[in-house]
């Protein structure tokens, strides 16, 4: 984290700059990545020919596997 | 207080009342008299009465007149005017003279608009409340002590103070809407992509859109046909009967009680209206406002990469915090908002768009915020400020679509704005409704007071 904020700041972060980086990262993890709307096709409204297909190809070990 | 509007100057013209001379002159000393350069961050008067005797002439001698012939106009400090001085509301360091002219000024001017300067911004279009660390805030009209909103700030005030008809805004997150909201004056948020962005300050590729602040829809609407090349229609018609989409509560959690109101008011004006009302449910689009963020912030730290590593230190401390947040942001978190940003499109068209021809949505949980306790935040306490002023906004940034921004009831307090959202290429269908909602500027608590 420090290193990504020194390169975009080009210099080293202050401790406020540190804490608003890690606070966004939590965010993402939580609106990102654990966000419902990527839930897989099933029962949502996300169709393998609509225009959504490809975000299902980007996980291709949730179902069929061993 | 009274707005002037495009049609009210355009009258006055016609019938040899006034001048496009006269008008500037007037505006000229009411500015000059107020003592303060705010709302505006730059007046360019020779530039300004050379163009306003151009039209005086064509008018006089009966010459084919532009449909905003004479009317004066100012404009976000962040379109290109070749030869002039363009900041972007940030440090003096940041400021260009320009080599061109933004194609929304070209247009502008061809349809005889005078153009006499530039307005006070959030710096760097970045933040909703209208604090600019270099240049504070200009003082919102409507909502003693409020926030003016951002970041098309001056632009907002300048229309509420009836200083001019309309202004030109950009919104990448909510910049044409939030402002509007909080000064009490229209926005209107084109389609992604309707309106050109040449010679426009970038600041998130995926969402930006540049789109007017205005005393009313119809002047709202004027402008937006003319910077759009004639994609829109000017003049409004009558609706025909339509299916309007209220949110059944996930979505609008937390709105005041008066803003409920505001809501059921314009409900029972709608079906009174004859229009078939809808009740959806809306709650996805609470998790688009982390989405927007990632995209606005991802594609802004890579518009100001360069500038931000030679001269971090001329940023002001808001921006340069949301900024930072970039570092938080992953190239798949980045990607990943890209797709559920296609995923809500999708639900929306099916979802939301299948069932409705026109959403409502709140523009504010309440009126304008006061600029005391959003002044003083400080870190990651400004990014959920930020998030909060925003949280009704950013479905329609992410989602592309046009939105525009109607104050629906003036408490004592301030103005109450409503959203009308609807899908792409529908600016029409949604300037036709608003101009049936659009109400007086006179204080209507007592039928506010039951929350629905």
């Amino acid at each position: 984290m420090e290193q990504e904020l020194t390169a975009l700041l080009g210099r080293a972060p202050s401790e406020s700059e540190l804490a608003i980086a890690r606070d966004q990262r939590a965010r993402v993890e939580a609106g990102i990545f654990a966000s419902p709307l990527l839930e897989l096709p099933g029962d949502g409204p996300l169709r393998p020919s609509g225009r959504c297909g490809a975000l299902a190809g980007t996980n291709p070990f949730a179902e069929g596997g061993a | 207080m009274s707005l002037v509007t495009i049609s009210g100057l355009l009258s006055r013209l016609e019938a040899g009342e006034t001048t496009a001379t006269a008008l500037l002159s007037d505006l000229q000393s009411r500015i000059t008299a107020r003592g303060t350069l705010s709302p505006f961050q730059r007046l360019e008067w020779e530039r300004a009465f050379e163009q306003a005797d151009l039209s005086d002439r064509a008018r006089r001698e009966r010459k084919p007149l532009g449909p905003l012939a004479g009317v004066p106009m100012a404009h976000k400090d962040m379109f290109d005017r070749k030869g002039s001085t363009v900041g972007f509301g940030g440090h003096p360091s940041a400021r260009k003279t320009a080599s061109g002219t933004a194609l929304v000024l070209e247009r502008l001017d061809a349809a005889g608009a005078v153009d006499f300067g530039r307005l006070q911004m959030s710096e760097f279009a970045m933040g909703p409340t209208g604090q600019n660390h270099h240049y504070g805030m200009p003082e919102n009209p409507a909502v003693p002590g409020g926030v003016p909103g951002g970041s098309s700030s001056g632009s907002g005030v300048a229309v509420g103070m009836g200083l001019v008809p309309a202004a030109l805004g950009s919104d990448t997150g909510g910049s044409i809407r939030v402002p509007a909201a909080c000064n009490g004056v229209v926005g209107f948020k084109p389609s992604l992509g309707l309106v050109p962005l040449d010679r426009a300050m970038p600041l998130s590729w995926t969402q930006d859109t540049i789109g007017p602040l205005a005393a009313s829809v119809d002047c709202a609407r004027r402008v937006l046909s003319v910077i759009s090349g004639g994609k829109t229609r000017a003049h409004g018609e009558t609706p025909r009967r339509l299916r309007i989409a209220f949110d059944r509560g996930g979505f609008v959690e937390g709105i005041s009680d008066r803003m409920r109101a505001a809501l059921a008011e314009t409900r029972g004006a709608l079906a009174g209206q004859g229009h078939d009302l809808v009740s959806l449910d809306m709650g996805f689009y609470a998790d688009l406002t982390e989405p927007a963020n990632v995209i606005a912030i991802a594609e802004a730290a890579t518009v100001h990469a360069d500038r931000l590593r030679d001269c971090p230190e001329t940023y002001g401390t808001q921006v340069r915090a949301r900024l930072a947040q970039a570092a938080g942001i992953s190239a798949q978190a980045y990607l990943r908002a890209r797709q559920i940003r296609e995923i809500a499109m999708a639900r929306t068209a099916e979802e939301i768009f299948g069932a409705a021809d026109l959403v409502i949505l709140p523009g504010l949980a309440d009126v304008a915020p006061q600029a005391e306790a959003l002044v003083h935040a400080e870190g990651a306490e400004i990014a959920r400020m930020i998030s909060g002023m925003t949280g009704f906004t950013r479905p329609g940034s992410i989602l592309g679509l046009p939105v525009l921004s109607l104050p629906v009831a003036w408490t004592s307090d301030g103005p109450l704005s409503l959203q009308i959202m609807g899908p792409r290429g529908s600016e029409d269908l949604i300037a036709d409704l608003a101009q049936t909602l659009e109400t007086s500027r006179q204080p209507v608590d007592a039928a506010l007071a039951e929350p629905a």
